[in-house]
């Protein structure tokens, strides 16, 4: 066993692989959000965590790999294909949510949990019987494949690497952001969106002052489902695409949610971006055998310090000075 | 709701296994006990997820984890250590139970589904290291060996990493070895029937009582003096102690374990089971057990003769479980059950009787 | 709402009952018209979960031979019958499922499953029941230590990386870095490299694992750009290794890298796309068999089994059905040789020597139960976006 320590000495300090690792982890992390704040926006206005919502994301993927670039698809172009795939999964999302109304009014939420992961099961298996199998190719937003910045070598000493910045990268962190702002803006200025806030506050209330809990609920779930659908068409062209890309996806973007604390939407956000960057380093620092482990790890030591979540956390930090 | 006199927990004890021991006259094939026996590893494991979920109001996401601890500690031990399989199964049980109040004891002092979180990453950790292991094991075990000056040469157990572990030897008395299907299926119901017992006893019993309240109001119970937390790491513990157990008969039963069958997708199915059963009904578990293990025995039968069915098979399960879970929301157990019940007191006081949130009176009437 | 629930059982009673029924009436009719008594083996494949890109072209495969032989009259006139199961990439199941052929449908042989897991969940009982079983799945451990009741079809690992640390040697590359799926696959891959890495006077300096959904290698790589490796072994199946292949290059790691024949199949040029380009590994002949010299003995073979699918499916024929054409052929020249009795079969299969089929020449004794040796690979570049054979 020669394990190769003098790498790790050498590693460390080392500015562009940071920087890399930054990159790659923000990328990677800016899906987990994403993720997770879909898990925060059902979670919020049901109680419910929904086990499907890495279903979302393949939707979105498989469905713009298919308009966009399957042999016997459309071949639209991925302009109008992105919305078409996020309109299906919304569809989707409110056929889940429809179907959740009924047993929403009187089963327990363990139930209704499970009736999320039968349609995750669902979806996968119509899924592979629709696009088959075998993980697909996904064309990637712009043509451009990406950019090495070699930084100056006064920062770095000699023989260093240069940083790949790709593109499709650029565009997940992009888009990731741009859902962040809709969404922002969503909850505080448009009435439904204020209607689905004041629902996940106090549901009854709700209901007494005139807001129609009911579509409030598909609301929020064809909302996730979009928001799953961009996440899952963003990422496929890195990641490739295939019918059971959504369940790991989707378990770590929960382990974001709740690290963030479950139905706090800034906090998922940081927690899926710290998660993506943490799991970046600790492969390359530590052990990447173990790095599935980390999200997890991480997530159990939250659970015990501040189980309210990161944010939660240092809001008390800060109470207590 | 009406109450039943005579000791149920009994009656139904004996029924049980009456039907235990008759079932392989009715059941004329051999290869169906198969099945059957897959259905009592599950139910022990499943009667004390159902006590969690039922009585302790928790979630375990991560079942298959204390599974796997029960499998793996009895595969190594009984393959590589030269013990007994009768020594190993309680050394795993013992590993689950302590593994369980370590994780279980941050959690289940605060309120909500805390539990749940931690089972679910608990369950990756324990997967992650069961595929793993080999590799780079004894990153924490060398460093203990180097602590207490082991020689470098200490066996190490292995877990066969994502190859898994085969030839685990079948358990044996003296020298009758519990080979066939039949020898299986009596030694798994065997010990079904033993932990549905033991919970049953524990329902009826003041923990039982403790353990109602709580589920009904937490509130309420504290201000009687019911220690909620303690109660409820118990019953954790319980549940992962025949969780460990059932992983020990399974690897036992099969002779060959590798990390896919310890996965997440397990751990919900084992949800899966506890919910389509009942909660809270320490039969519902045999029934939710039942229930998965013939519907995907079933499909796989269907699909060996309409070939182009199988392909439907994942579709046909997860309609299934959606249409149970819509129209039946408290299961099976308590869906039945209210309906009897409601045909017994005709239809003048039906709807209030039979909602279905309230279901700790199966057990005990 | 409680109007629904009552008939909702029967709701779904009532069409598994008929579904039931009508499955008993299709299998006596169909068993029914034949004139001599068929011959019945069963068939287990991961259709269905994980391990369905691996099971799926193996059923195609038996389906098609299947209705091949029985249209030239069968194994000397006994039509061939062939009982499926899915396991659903579950050891349970697959357990469960072997039961069934052993017991209840009273199958002379069993092919498959797919999956080295999924295979040995059932070898306990397979050697209990004395029924000889031709598995799909790669994992030495099937064969080794030899189970006399057990054999398979697919390359083991052993040579595949045999192979691949033989082209090392060749090339002079001292130092090696590894990076492997975390499944059976990639766990197998990585032992065995690690075994014949000193024979090959080869080091492995860096060690690397990758999730079978990762999205992203290059935390991994930024380690192995570090060691001081003078060439990369990457051991997966897709999606992975065409991740890895993508990042190398992004990431400007010029070291050449070397593969399994996990990715054997046109998908991984698909999913790599230029990055494929170079990329070495040890493929079944059936990648290159139009470009192999006609001399060589499975050219005929491999060349009619890829029309055939190609025809029948519509998609490219690739080695994982060659598994499962493999295992089919195995137990019907056994059949047609000593009758439908599980013993004689066992041994016939034990004594086939120099079977010409997919994977390779198989040569079964005692002691080998896979009946290959190294040269059932071929080491082949990816130039232009299709296989060269290297030489």
């Amino acid at each position: 066993m020669t394990e190769p320590v003098y790498a790790r000495k050498r590693i460390m300090g080392n500015l562009p692989d940071i920087l890399q690792l930054l990159f790659t982890g923000l990328a990677v992390g800016s899906i987990y959000a994403i993720i997770a704040v879909g898990f925060t926006v059902i979670f919020s206005s049901t109680q419910v965590v929904n086990f499907a919502q890495g279903e979302f994301v393949m939707i979105g993927a498989m469905v713009s790999y298919w308009l966009v670039g399957a042999e016997h698809g459309p071949h639209l172009p991925l302009l109008l294909a992105l919305p078409l795939a996020v309109l299906a999964a919304m569809l989707v999302g409110s056929a889940l949510g429809w179907v959740l109304m009924r047993p929403l009014k009187d089963a327990s939420v363990t139930s209704l949990i499970i009736i999320t992961v039968g349609a995750s099961m669902l979806m996968h298996g119509v899924a592979s019987l629709l696009w088959g199998k075998d993980p697909v190719a996904v064309a990637p937003f712009s043509n451009t494949s990406g950019y090495s910045l070699t930084l100056p070598a006064a920062l770095t000493g000699p023989h260093a690497y240069p940083v790949y910045i790709g593109t499709q990268e650029l565009w997940v962190m992009g888009l990731a952001a741009l859902v962040v702002l809709a969404l922002t803006f969503f909850f505080n200025r448009t009435m439904i969106g204020k209607a689905m806030r004041a629902v996940s506050v106090n549901r009854h209330g709700a209901r007494l002052i005139g807001i129609n809990v009911s579509r409030v609920v598909v609301g929020a779930f064809a909302l996730s489902a979009a928001i799953g659908a961009i996440a899952g068409a963003a990422i496929a062209p890195i990641s490739m695409a295939s019918y059971g890309m959504g369940t790991m996806l989707g378990l770590k973007g929960f382990a974001a949610a709740i690290v963030g604390g479950l139905g706090n939407f800034p906090g998922s956000i940081i927690a899926g971006l710290l998660l993506g960057i943490m799991e970046n380093f600790s492969a390359t620092y530590l052990s990447s055998q173990y790095k599935d482990a980390f999200a997890f790890i991480i997530l159990l030591g939250v659970l015990v310090i501040s189980p309210q979540g990161i944010v939660a956390l240092f809001r008390r930090r800060r109470a207590s000075v | 709701m009406s109450r039943v006199r005579p000791s149920p927990t009994l009656i139904s004890v004996l029924l049980g296994i009456a039907l235990v021991a008759l079932a392989p006259c009715v059941v004329t094939n051999s290869y169906a006990l198969v099945p059957l026996t897959f259905i009592a590893i599950y139910t022990i494991l499943v009667i004390g997820l159902n006590m969690l979920m039922g009585y302790a109001g928790q979630v375990s996401l991560g079942h298959a984890a204390f599974f796997a601890i029960g499998a793996y500690t009895s595969a190594i031990l009984s393959t590589q250590y030269g013990c007994s399989p009768w020594a190993a199964m309680p050394a795993g049980m013992a590993l689950a139970g302590i593994v369980a109040l370590l994780v279980g004891m941050p959690c289940l002092r605060l309120r909500g589904h805390y539990l749940a979180m931690a089972t679910l990453g608990f369950g990756m950790i324990v997967y992650i290291l069961l595929m793993e292991w080999p590799d780079s094991p004894p990153l924490l075990l060398a460093t203990l060996g180097r602590l207490l000056h082991l020689p470098a040469s200490t066996p190490w157990p292995f877990t066969g990493g994502a190859s898994g572990l085969p030839d685990i030897p079948a358990l044996a008395i003296g020298s009758f070895v519990f080979h066939t299907n039949l020898q299986k299926f009596y030694l798994t119901w065997a010990f079904a029937i033993l932990a549905l017992l033991l919970c049953a006893n524990i329902v009826n019993s003041r923990v039982g009582r403790a353990l109602r309240a709580v589920h009904g109001s937490e509130a309420a119970a504290a201000t009687l003096g019911v220690n909620i937390a303690a109660y409820k790491i118990h019953v954790f513990v319980l549940s992962a102690i025949l969780a460990a157990l059932a992983g020990s008969l399974y690897a036992h039963a099969v002779g060959f374990i590798s990390p896919p069958t310890f996965n997440f997708i397990r751990s919900v199915d084992f949800v899966v089971m506890v919910v389509i059963g009942g909660m809270a009904s320490i039969w519902g578990a045999v029934l939710g057990a039942g229930t998965i293990v013939l519907l995907g025995n079933w499909l796989q039968d269907v699909g060996a003769k309409f070939p182009r069915l199988a392909e439907f098979d994942l579709i046909i399960h997860s309609a299934i479980l959606i249409l149970v879970m819509i129209f039946m929301p408290a299961g099976i157990v308590c869906t039945a059950r209210d309906a009897v019940l409601r045909r017994l007191r005709g239809r003048a006081t039906a709807p209030a009787a039979a909602a279905p949130a309230h279901s700790e009176e199966v057990a005990t009437p | 709402m409680k109007r629904f629930q009552v008939p909702f059982v029967p709701a779904l009673v009532v069409p598994a009952i008929v579904a039931l029924a009508l499955a008993g009436v299709a299998l006596v009719s169909s068993t029914a018209q034949a004139q001599k008594t068929a011959y019945k083996i069963g068939a287990i494949f991961d259709v269905t979960g994980p391990a369905s890109p691996l099971g799926t072209p193996e059923q195609e495969t038996v389906k098609m031979l299947v209705k091949q032989i029985n249209a030239k009259g069968g194994i000397d006139g006994h039509p061939l019958e062939v009982v499926y199961y899915d396991n659903g990439s579950d050891e349970a199941k697959s357990l469960m499922a072997m039961k069934k052929l052993i017991e209840a449908d009273k199958v002379l042989a069993i092919i498959g499953p797919s999956q080295t897991g999924t295979t040995l969940a059932g070898a306990q009982t397979v050697e209990t029941a004395n029924i000889p079983l031709v598995s799909c799945a790669a994992g030495v451990g099937i064969v080794e230590p030899v189970k006399p009741w057990i054999f398979k079809t697919a390359q083991s690992d052993v040579h595949a990386v045999k192979k691949v640390l033989d082209y090392c040697q060749a090339k002079r590359y001292a130092r090696v870095a590894l990076i492997t799926v975390a499944n059976a696959f990639g766990d197998s891959g990585k032992k065995q490299v690690e075994l014949q890495a000193r024979g090959a006077r080869v080091s492995v300096v860096a060690r690397e694992s990758f999730g079978s959904n990762d999205t992203d290698m290059k935390a991994q790589l930024m380690r192995i750009r570090q060691s001081n490796a003078q060439a990369v072994i990457c051991w997966g199946t897709n999606p992975g290794p065409a991740i890895v292949a993508k990042n190398m290059k992004e990431l400007g790691i010029r070291l050449p890298l070397l593969m399994s024949h996990g990715i054997a199949n046109r998908k991984f040029i698909e999913l790599a796309g230029p990055a494929a380009e170079g990329v070495i590994f040890p493929a079944g002949k059936l990648l290159i068999a139009d470009t192999l010299p006609n001399t060589d003995p499975q050219k005929r073979v491999l060349q009619a089994y890829a029309a055939d699918f190609k025809k029948t499916y519509g998609k490219e024929a690739d080695t994982f059905g060659g598994h499962a054409y493999d295992a089919l052929m195995l137990v019907c020249r056994a059949l047609r040789a000593v009758g439908p009795d599980k013993a004689k079969l066992r041994a016939e299969l034990e004594k086939t020597k120099g079977f010409v089929g997919i994977s390779g020449v198989f040569s079964f004794s005692a002691k080998d139960h896979n009946g290959l040796n190294e040269d059932a690979f071929a080491m082949v570049i990816i130039k232009n976006g299709d296989w060269t054979r290297l030489k």
